[in-house]
């Protein structure tokens, strides 16, 4: 499934990933215990849809970078808050479970939408990496970006919240008023 | 003051950029009534922050407006302020009166 995930058009934009699925499974078995990697599924209908982890984790300074980010299955969270959810579930475990101050990472820089969403949700970009990837046949430059608690508390959480309201059903209106719309 | 008509014109830039990022057999048909987020809509989480960064952006570079689209506020309301672009539309007008 991971393998399959990794294929798609939106993981052009991560790292190289394995080539076959016995490769993959290697990796996935040699992943260290204290690494926190995960599944992402739909809640209502336990649908694995995507990935995401939170690796380097480093308690004598407090730091860990968020990762593996990637919806698989894009079609089956069009219009739902799978994404938000899921990372408010890793920043709940890196802030407030181990008690970090600061989550971290790399983003390529043909990769606009997930630039514009950590941005938004809270991330400061803190330098670029010239020419650190090769990807899609060419160098890019990493955006290095990172987050610390107090913006996660004071920024992202408000807009994550907001963000996950977002998909709330509206409210029943009276057929009199559906009608004369 | 800015009008319900640049609103809109300036979410369907936004999704009209969002455009070039799907496949062409999975293109959004922009109108008033494009479903955003929620039941039938099309957008994922990663798309609806973008267009919200596109239009907060373009709101301040094109008309000066400083508005932040999801905040606590929005949460208040009661039905979605993404539910559809009309939605978004109207929720951007009412926060322009009071800016």
């Amino acid at each position: 499934m991971t393998f399959r995930w990794r294929q798609t058009e939106r993981a052009a934009l991560l790292n190289r990933g394995a080539r076959t699925v016995a490769e993959q499974a290697a990796w996935i078995a040699a992943r260290p215990a204290a690494e926190h990697n995960f599944i992402i599924e739909v809640l209502s209908t336990g649908r694995p849809v995507g990935m995401l982890g939170l690796t380097d984790i480093d308690l004598a300074n407090r730091r860990a970078e968020p990762g593996r980010f990637l919806i698989g299955e894009p079609q089956a969270v069009q219009g739902i808050p799978v994404a938000v959810e899921a990372m408010k579930l890793l920043y709940e475990l890196a802030f407030d479970r181990l008690g970090l101050l600061r989550v971290y990472g790399t983003v390529v820089a043909d990769n606009p939408l997930m630039l514009k969403w950590q941005k938004y949700l809270g991330m400061k970009e803190e330098g670029r990496l010239r020419s650190h990837y090769f990807m899609n046949g060419r160098f890019q430059d990493g955006i290095c970006l990172g987050l610390l608690v107090d913006e996660y508390r004071a920024v992202t959480l408000p807009k994550m919240r907001a963000l996950i309201a977002a998909a709330r059903p509206a409210p029943a209106r009276p057929a009199a008023f559906l009608e004369n719309r | 003051m800015i009008t319900g008509n640049e609103v809109e014109a300036t979410i369907f830039a936004a999704l009209a950029a969002l455009n070039t990022e799907r496949v062409p057999g999975d293109q959004i048909k922009i109108s008033s009534k494009t479903l955003l987020f929620g039941a039938g809509a099309q957008l994922d989480s990663l798309q609806l922050v973008s267009l919200i960064t596109d239009v907060e952006v373009a709101l301040n570079t094109e008309h000066g407006l400083e508005i932040s689209l999801a905040d606590d506020r929005a949460l208040e309301r009661a039905e979605s302020p993404y539910t559809s672009v009309a939605t978004l539309r109207d929720y951007v007008l009412e926060l322009a009166r009071e800016a």
